[in-house]
């Protein structure tokens, strides 16, 4: 009993690093990048104190769904009931970067992600949770508490709008 | 059932989300359509650019925070629970009752001084048209008792007085009740989502509008493309008219038709559910695929059969089982698809109770003056009938007290008498 504890502390304490970017990533699109970091540290304090612990093979849900709900409570105690935010490349109090860091940001901000920035708010959530956390379609149902359904027509729709809007950039496409 | 290119589980097929068995009849499809074959290939293009980019997105600029940091709103106090930058304040459970306490007081205060009270009376006429005459009723809060005049008709409604201080009791509302807002998505060609919708509205009416209520609620859901499923009527003594409809409208109809019911009568209650079937009805759909995949190829076995009369059953058997499965599951899509085009829409209503102040009579001097005389000689007979049997209740102590009281006497002298002889 003591050996599996110890495996499974350390499974945990591996899957925190490997999670907390894009926990962090996730965080700050819901409540901004000040407050981000915050909220994971909240959300591992509440890992730290679970009783009984997530399984570790859900751990990954378990830590979105938990930095969601704590996001979604700061945003309604701030009274900011906002959707799901928009890229924020930049916070408006962060000091400027230096122009190479500028201009390598802009590069990467492609036809794609700019397509995926102009979804709704619950298109992108869901959109990211799968294309950037790798999440399937019930682990996001149980993270964003939609029904599987509902996840899975929000995929198609944000899917099919970012096709139509790339229409025109067929080289990304082909890409 | 056939799949169209915009259908959600191709999106579902190609990012791998369906399981073995939808997998395969979704790949059965697809190879025999050329046109899912380019729209599969589409989404897959879409998805791995959608992959790659998201993956490679730079992450927002997170400031980095020193181990010492307090954040912007932190300063700990006693009991508060603070990580940087937010503090969460704790209040022990007394206070939080106390505060709780505080604020239903406050209320209920206010309540009190804002809305009337001290009734003058209430008379019920319930139903107006079955009697009239007078009566005497107690009423209200203070408990004054007057005349009641019952209405006779129509036209004596007009001439009463309506009781509009406040919420009286139900029945008569002093401001109406709009619909929420359901919002009903259009039914699109987009849209794959399986939704039924059930809605029930509470309504009040007046009188005059009552009795036509029911038909033109009919004739409106028949109009726009429904029907009624379901209607009763109630009509005891002593209780206002009532009933209940059961509608059956297009579920792009519904909205306007409790528009409608809301336009026409005041609106009490109203609510809307909407089950979600869309993942029941995607896997009913998969497996009716599959099902009629493998009825075919059972039928195409037995065509080719050619062997023992004992297989051919078999074989025979197996289809059979296969047939009662599909027929089960259509009846189920059937029935979903009835209740997705046609929603249901039960509305409850009832005729409005009227209350009216019952004004009493004024009174002359000289009949006031009448009715103390009354009133005081009423009390004076009142208080001597009961002094009477009061005398009559001690009776039986006072005579048996007289009797110890007597023979302690005679004891006594005769005790007296003896002492003075011997001397």
């Amino acid at each position: 009993m003591n050996d599996d504890h110890l495996r499974d502390q350390r499974l945990a304490l591996s899957a925190v690093d490997r999670l907390r970017r894009p926990l962090l990533r996730y965080a700050a699109r819901l409540v901004g990048p000040d407050r981000a970091e915050d909220v994971v540290q909240e959300t591992f304090l509440r890992l730290c104190s679970a009783d009984p612990p997530p399984q570790v093979q859900h751990l990954a849900q378990w830590l979105f769904t938990v930095c969601r709900n704590i996001g979604i409570d700061i945003r309604r105690k701030d009274g900011r009931m906002s959707a799901f935010r928009h890229s924020h490349a930049q916070s408006p109090k962060d000091p400027q970067p230096s122009p190479p860091a500028l201009a390598q940001r802009r590069e990467a901000v492609s036809a794609a992600l700019a397509a995926v920035a102009s979804l709704p708010a619950s298109q992108q959530e869901v959109i990211r949770l799968k294309f950037q956390s790798g999440f399937t379609y019930r682990q996001i149902a149980g993270i964003t508490g939609l029904s599987a359904g509902n996840v899975g027509f929000l995929i198609h729709a944000a899917i099919k709008a970012i096709r139509q809007r790339l229409t025109p950039h067929a080289p990304c496409e082909q890409a | 059932m056939a799949i169209e290119k915009d259908d959600p589980i191709l999106t579902a097929y190609v990012l791998g989300e369906l399981d073995d068995a939808r997998r395969e009849a979704i790949q059965q499809q697809i190879k025999a359509s050329p046109d899912l074959q380019k729209e599969v290939e589409a989404i897959r293009r879409t998805a791995e650019l959608l992959g790659r980019e998201l993956a490679a997105e730079p992450a927002p600029d997170i400031p980095v925070r020193s181990a010492g940091s307090r954040g912007r709103r932190g300063r700990r106090a006693g009991g508060d629970k603070k990580f940087a930058g937010i503090t969460k304040r704790r209040w022990p459970p007394a206070l939080k009752v106390a505060a709780v306490l505080v604020v239903v007081a406050g209320a209920s205060l206010i309540a009190g001084i804002l809305l009337p009270h001290g009734s003058r009376g209430i008379a019920v006429a319930p139903d107006a048209s079955e009697s009239a005459g007078t009566g005497v009723r107690r009423h209200g809060e203070g408990g004054h008792e007057g005349s009641v005049r019952w209405l006779g008709g129509a036209g004596d409604i007009d001439k009463g007085l309506y009781f509009g201080a406040g919420e009286l009791s139900a029945g008569v509302p002093t401001k109406e009740v709009p619909p929420p807002p359901h919002a009903i998505p259009p039914a699109t060609a987009a849209s794959k989502l399986k939704l039924i919708y059930d809605a029930q509205m509470q309504v009040t009416l007046d009188k005059a509008k009552a009795d036509g209520f029911a038909a033109a609620l009919a004739e409106r859901v028949r109009s726009l493309g429904g029907y009624v499923s379901q209607s009763a009527s109630a009509r005891e003594a002593g209780l206002q008219p009532s009933g209940r409809i059961s509608l059956r409208v297009p579920a792009d109809r519904l909205k306007e038709l409790m528009d409608w019911v809301a336009a026409v009568a005041t609106v009490r209650l109203s609510q809307m559910s909407v089950r979600d079937i869309t993942e029941q009805y995607v896997d009913v759909e998969a497996r009716l695929a599959n099902l009629l995949a493998g009825e075919a190829r059972l039928k195409d076995m037995l065509a080719k059969e050619t062997g023992k009369l004992e297989e051919i059953l078999k074989v025979e058997n197996q289809i059979r089982s296969v047939r009662e499965q599909i027929e089960r599951l259509q009846g189920k899509q059937r029935l979903w698809d009835s209740q997705i085009a046609l929603s249901t829409l039960t509305v409850e209503y009832r005729v409005a109770d009227i209350y009216i102040v019952a004004e009493p009579p004024a009174q002359t001097f000289t009949q006031r003056a009448g009715r103390a005389v009354k009133d005081s000689w009423r009390a004076f007979t009142g208080a001597l009938a009961d002094l009477g049997i009061g005398s009559i209740y001690v009776l039986p102590w006072v005579a048996v007290g007289l009797v110890l009281v007597l023979a302690g006497y005679l004891g006594l002298r005769r005790a007296a008498k003896g002492r003075s002889g011997g001397k």
